[in-house]
């Protein structure tokens, strides 16, 4: 399903990824470990075709990402890629609903209204839909952060340090989201060095990175 | 069906986000006004004088004597109705009467329509006559001689500049109180039908008469143009102000994309906002507050125009003996899509260049 072939991303005269190579299958779930800096996040936004690569290429679904304009790169981002911020990246001033609905604004989905509310239940997050996203708790605004990654029912969604901002509870609650993610099929990555997920039986793979490179 | 959502998304976030609009919708309100209001003024200004000219006949002739404007006899009358092309010379009478009580000047205006003991009287001069108790009539004094002259009627409510501070009397009474013999006239007005003959009809009176002040029409509108421009300084260094704070509005408005605003850029592009869909966003956002500040401001000036009669700006431009005169609400529509092109258009391009460029960068990058 994604098939990443000798990526190259260079920032200035950093070398951020050199020559990654990797093949993650539909339904996976892949942790992808290694501590700050070491390159897992810009492979994560190399993959939500967010950034270009220097050299190399993104296949999804037999499709070049990394070659993309940026029209089509936007159109993939939205039906395909389900985005989990660290620091969740919310409209702090909207309130859930309409953060959970600002892909959809974009999207050509039909049943807009429909999507927005199976998300936020999904998502445990309905109660608090009028809220406004800034008196949320960090559990709370996590929740928004995965009904707005999950709202258009992405292939794909990609967790950047998702518990870096949470307390062990609300940790431990994103695992059950996993599993959720498990049962849809859908191919979950995540970059972490929280050692919440070393060891899961849902985890298909877990991938080291080291400055840039997967050691094994 | 998608740009409904987009404008609904964009009005959500602009009005979650209305102080940092704030201060940008109060400097383009007060630029706006000051620009319309000031623009409101001369039009209406320039429009009643205009209008008053152009009840003039095609040729005025003054009489003038060691460089002071002086009255004109009826002597050269005959003479000028011999030129081809002019089909007829009036003698008008038009003066100034000094009001000694109030220590001013009012304006009389001979007019053969109006019975020997009547005037017609303008709202400046209405109120200043009642101020002394002169309800139904009033006493003018000349050479020894009191003239009682009924107020026969009032022009109406909104007098504009001219009519404001005239008094409209009979030509041998204000002959009389203006101290002019019976074949003395202010000046001469020359009727000539055929336009293309004017100038040459002007230029061969003034050959003929070279201490006479010859005047068109033309002139007489261009000499209105120049005497309102007189003020041009002030307004120029209003403009100025009013520029400088428009630019500061501007550059306000660039720096405004600031980080969080960067941020939420690259939130949007994160899930698959198009640089498009960013701009189109920024657009709505900055359009309806330059679209309804300019409006209001636009509102705002009309009404203290042509309601209020533009406390403070009026001194500027008519000067504090005419403070009772209503201004003839003209809008110069021309005026107001120019001024809207040269205050909106550079503020959406302030806000739309520098969102774009956020826009393009690495997404990625712009997030952190």
């Amino acid at each position: 399903m994604i098939k990443i072939k000798n990526l190259n991303k260079t920032y200035d005269n950093f070398q951020a990824l050199k020559d990654i190579n990797l093949h993650i299958k539909k339904g996976e779930i892949v942790v992808l470990k290694g501590v700050s800096g070491s390159g897992k996040s810009t492979l994560l936004s190399l993959i939500a075709s967010m950034s270009k690569p220097s050299s190399g290429s993104v296949e999804v679904n037999n499709i070049l990402v990394s070659k993309l304009p940026d029209v089509h790169s936007c159109k993939y981002r939205n039906e395909n890629i389900g985005y989990i911020f660290q620091s969740f990246n919310l409209l702090e001033q909207l309130s859930v609903a309409d953060n959970i609905f600002a892909p959809l604004v974009i999207s050509e989905a039909k049943n807009k209204q429909e999507l927005l509310e199976i998300a936020m239940k999904k998502a445990n997050i309905y109660h608090k839909k009028d809220e406004i996203v800034s008196n949320l708790s960090g559990g709370e605004k996590q929740r928004c952060a995965i009904a707005r990654a999950i709202v258009l029912n992405p292939n794909i969604i990609i967790a950047d340090e998702p518990t870096a901002s949470l307390d062990k509870q609300n940790s431990l609650k994103f695992i059950e989201v996993l599993k959720e993610f498990k049962k849809e099929k859908r191919t979950v990555i995540i970059s972490t060095h929280d050692s919440i997920f070393d060891n899961l039986d849902l985890v298909s793979r877990y991938i080291n990175i080291q400055d840039g490179q997967i050691v094994d | 069906m998608q740009n409904k959502y987009l404008i609904n998304f964009a009005i959500k976030l602009l009005l979650k986000d209305k102080s940092s609009h704030l201060f940008s919708m109060f400097i383009f309100v007060f630029i706006v006004f000051v620009f319309s209001s000031v623009l409101f003024i001369s039009s209406s200004i320039k429009y009643d004088l205009k209008q008053a000219i152009n009840t003039q006949k095609s040729i005025i002739i003054y009489n003038q004597k060691a460089g002071y404007i002086t009255q004109i006899d009826d002597s050269i009358l005959d003479d000028i109705l011999q030129i081809n092309g002019v089909s007829n010379v009036y003698g008008k009478i038009d003066g100034y009467y000094y009001f000694i009580n109030e220590k001013k000047y009012l304006h009389l205006v001979g007019d053969e329509n109006i019975e020997e003991e009547s005037m017609i009287i303008g709202n400046s001069i209405e109120k200043l006559f009642n101020k002394y108790y002169y309800k139904e009539f009033f006493n003018f004094y000349s050479n020894g001689e009191k003239y009682k002259i009924n107020i026969q009627k009032r022009f109406k409510n909104n007098s504009n500049i001219i009519s404001n501070n005239i008094i409209l009397l009979n030509n041998t009474v204000a002959s009389e109180i203006l101290g002019l013999s019976e074949d003395e006239y202010s000046f001469l007005e020359v009727e000539v039908p055929n336009n293309t003959e004017i100038d040459y009809i002007a230029n061969t009176i003034q050959e003929k008469y070279p201490s006479l002040i010859i005047k068109t029409k033309e002139q007489s509108i261009s000499d209105m143009e120049n005497l309102f421009y007189y003020k041009g300084g002030i307004f120029m260094i209003m403009y100025i102000v009013v520029l400088i704070s428009f630019f500061i509005l501007l550059y306000k408005q660039i720096s405004s994309v600031n980080s969080w605003q960067k941020k939420q850029i690259a939130i949007l592009r994160s899930f698959g906002y198009s640089i498009n869909n960013i701009i189109q966003i920024k657009f709505i956002q900055n359009f309806l507050v330059a679209f309804f500040s300019y409006i209001f401001a636009v509102c705002l000036a009309y009404i203290f125009v042509f309601v209020f009669d533009a406390p403070l700006l009026k001194n500027i431009f008519i000067g504090i003996n005419n403070q009772n005169i209503n201004f003839t609400p003209i809008i110069d529509i021309n005026i107001l899509v120019l001024l809207f092109l040269f205050t909106v258009v550079p503020f959406l391009l302030s806000i739309i260049i520098p969102s774009w460029k956020t826009a393009v960068k690495d997404i990625s990058e712009s997030i952190k």
